[in-house]
């Protein structure tokens, strides 16, 4: 192998870890020296772990005693800053006085520990994980442009080899859209598969957990310690657990490749709509059937999402608030939290009817097909301070683009998935979206490895 | 110029003025009164001094009729003046001088008396001696009230309308009510509104200053509580009308200033056209995705 031990994807550093050829020692060494590196250019970590070589001590001792734990035993990993953290501070992105969050540890965090990895920092997030640019974070592929959010620190570290893999939220894309503009996988799982318990909330009912990896078996073992039931989050499911990454060599001949042609492929880049319709030329060699469909009642999606997500997180802030706390927000978070007030509670259930409809028609459509692809963006990664992007002839906001493709998940609360599947004219990374049915994660990693292997695209690192 | 009504309560004791005429601020020119001695409207080509010194000799205890005939007799050009009296014993008595401007001419009763001039007909007068007769049951600020109206309806000043004023006093040195509208297109009708407000806000805070006879004492505490609030969450409201803006910020539960309000509003304006398109959907008979479940508290055991 010779790519840098921070390069290599947790599948092949697993192995050796077990096989005490390769020490956590030595790789958490190897991320740290890459953070010292690079990230004062890219500000991905907003803090480091003080103690990251003693767990990764810890983790050699054991797996020494014969008592490796997990394939994230001895891996570095980060974690999105809106996850709560024992040993570690949470921000959730905000400097606003007089807002503190406990020193505890999430429980998506708690199972990370247990399985044995190496938390080495807590990655930036847009404030309160609110919005898709993720200051001051920039993209690895480059420097001038954003890694998109609200993940993007998460996005941008696993992206440069900062740590193996990280952890994400999504509520409108937050997970797939810096996956898609950082050149990683990003999954959300079904909405209560992985316990959000511990995650500074945005809004409840679209808010999902879920990994950001440099491959999908990555995401495959990630999602083998995340997954399960939990009481502590309301919304959490319990649901077997299948073995992620078990299910992922499987063929995919014979599987239904759904493309719904409305909404998803209305207005992308050039660059964009070419790479995802070579990748399912791609798939379909592989033995699958693409059959096409729409769903037209998406064109009131982003009505839903806007008055959902704007009442929810006006509600969770509403002390903040009420106690003037949000002139310390940024202008764009604090607007979006007092514009939520606007939102009528007839417009709110109106969007959950709304939203009652989607899950029928998505469920209508999965009926047909086993999953469903497309883009996960209509644009690549966008200038740092810019509001618009180019799409073919005209400028649209990047702030309604960038999420078009990724928020009816989040609405269905189906398992989507973003894995790279190429790259624009200018070099950036471009992200091809596979949804799946509730609880079928196993289905959407098959289909999103199989994309994977006939590509090198994850063999691809940026130059920094 | 001008129809007014003076009056004695024989219940009450109270007496009080009210006038209303075709040139501003008639509450600053007409009316006189004196607690436990008499109330005066002098009117027409006015003469204060005819009201002040009938006043001193009401004081003085000459009856109604006597002081109105001896400050009269004082005057010149008596014939240009019109002016009615009562004094605390409820005698009543009016002049008008056979100069003033058609129509005028009093109506004198027990208790009271009406008189105008300049007027549309005679029915004013008539129709306020009528209403005030009729609201015997009343108080005398409502009885005052109902008078003008009436003749404001049967016609008034027949130049128009411009001022008003209604003032009442009981034993104290200070007037219970005295209530000008100075200027406005309807002043009856403003005069009978800022009643209404002030019977509700500034009556009971009245009933609670000190007195002559008695300790200085502090107004109620629901009183003080009362007029601690913005005039418009007092009852009976008032004060400023609140302003769409307003009503907007108490409707979102959060106090911005205009201007910031203003720019969340143009922000959320494109949002709306989307959540517009919500608004005209017919999802009658979906369930919406939020679904309660009464079980949800039962559920949080451990995993096994």
């Amino acid at each position: 192998m010779s790519l840098p031990l921070w390069a290599q994807p947790i599948e092949a550093l697993a192995p050796r870890i077990r096989a005490k050829a390769l020490s956590p020692v030595e790789l958490t060494q190897a991320c740290l020296d890459r953070v010292a590196q690079v990230d004062d250019r890219l500000l991905s970590f907003i803090c480091l772990a003080p103690d990251a070589l003693e767990q990764a001590r810890r983790a050699e001792a054991e797996i020494a005693r014969g008592e490796w734990r997990s394939p994230l035993h001895g891996i570095p990993l980060g974690i999105k800053d809106n996850y709560l953290t024992a040993d570690m501070p949470t921000t959730a992105g905000t400097t606003a006085p007089g807002i503190a969050f406990p020193l505890r540890d999430s429980a998506a965090v708690a199972r990370l520990r247990r399985a044995g990895a190496v938390l080495i920092g807590k990655t930036r997030t847009h404030e309160f994980a609110w919005g898709n640019v993720t200051p001051p974070v920039r993209n690895p592929w480059a420097l001038d442009r954003v890694p998109s959010g609200s993940s993007g620190g998460s996005g941008a570290a696993v992206a440069a080899g900062l740590c193996a893999a990280a952890m994400g939220s999504d509520t409108g894309g937050s997970i797939r859209m810096p996956a898609a503009a950082c050149g990683v996988v990003g999954l959300k799982a079904t909405f209560g598969r992985v316990s959000r318990d511990g995650i500074v909330p945005h809004s409840w009912s679209l808010d999902h957990a879920g990994p950001l990896t440099r491959s999908v078996a990555d995401a495959a073992l990630l999602m083998n310690v995340l997954a399960g039931y939990d009481p502590a989050d309301p919304a959490c499911r319990d649901e077997p657990v299948p073995d992620y990454r078990a299910a992922l060599d499987q063929p995919i001949n014979g599987l239904r490749l759904g493309v719904c042609r409305n909404h998803f492929f209305d207005d992308n880049q050039e660059d964009v709509q070419r790479a995802v319709e070579a990748a399912l030329h791609d798939l379909a060699r592989q033995g699958a059937t693409v059959v096409d469909f729409t769903i037209p009642n998406l064109a009131y999606g982003l009505a839903a999402i806007f008055a959902i997500e704007l009442a929810s997180s006006t509600a969770y802030h509403d002390v903040s608030l009420r106690e003037g706390r949000v002139q310390h927000y940024t202008a764009d978070v604090r607007q979006l939290v007092e514009i939520g007030r606007f939102v009528t509670g007839p417009d709110y259930l109106k969007a959950e009817q709304v939203r009652a409809v989607l899950m029928e028609d998505f469920r209508r459509a999965l009926d047909r097909v086993d999953v469903i692809l497309g883009p996960t963006t209509p644009i690549t990664a966008w200038k740092i301070g810019e509001w618009t992007a180019r799409i073919g002839d005209r400028d649209e906001s990047v702030l309604a683009a960038s999420w078009r493709f990724t928020f009816p998940y989040n609405l269905t609360g189906l398992p989507a998935i973003s894995v790279p599947c190429g790259f624009d004219r200018h070099g950036l990374p471009i992200g091809l979206q596979i949804a799946g049915r509730p609880f079928d994660e196993a289905t959407v990693l098959r289909v999103a490895h199989a994309y994977e292997r006939t590509h090198e695209w994850k063999e691809r690192a940026p130059a920094l | 110029m001008t129809f007014s009504i003076v009056a004695h309560c024989p219940l009450t004791g109270q007496l009080g003025v009210a006038v209303s005429t075709a040139v501003p601020a008639v509450g600053s020119i007409c009316p006189y009164v004196k607690p436990g001695v008499g109330a005066v409207s002098t009117q027409a080509w006015v003469n204060p001094y005819l009201a002040i010194e009938a006043l001193q000799r009401m004081e003085r205890g000459e009856p109604g009729q006597a002081a109105l005939e001896a400050v009269l007799a004082g005057d010149e050009a008596r014939g240009l003046r019109q002016i009615g009296l009562v004094d605390a014993r409820g005698r009543a008595a009016s002049w008008s001088g056979e100069l003033c401007t058609d129509w005028f001419g009093h109506l004198v009763d027990d208790h009271f008396a009406v008189q105008g001039n300049m007027l549309v007909s005679e029915a004013t007068i008539s129709s306020m001696a009528a209403a005030y007769r009729e609201a015997a049951s009343r108080d005398l600020a409502e009885r005052l009230l109902l008078a003008m109206e009436a003749g404001q309806a049967a016609g008034g000043d027949k130049r128009g309308r411009q001022s008003a004023s209604l003032t009442v006093y009981g034993e104290e040195d200070y007037a219970l009510l005295d209530l000008r509208v100075d200027e406005h297109p309807d002043p009856v009708a403003e005069l009978r509104r800022i009643h209404g407000v002030a019977r509700l806000q500034l009556t009971p805070f009245v009933a609670g200053m000190p007195r002559k006879k008695g300790p200085a004492v502090a107004p109620p505490a629901e009183v003080i509580r009362m007029l601690l609030e913005p005039p418009a969450r007092r009852p009976g409201g008032g004060g400023r009308t609140p302003e769409p803006l307003d009503l907007v910020r108490d409707l979102l539960g959060i106090d911005l200033p205009p201007e910031r309000l203003a720019e969340n509003l143009a922000a959320f304006a494109r949002i709306l056209e989307e959540i517009g398109t919500l608004r005209n959907l017919d999802l009658t008979d979906i369930h919406p995705s939020v679904v309660f479940d009464p079980t949800a508290p039962y559920r949080r055991e451990p995993h096994a």
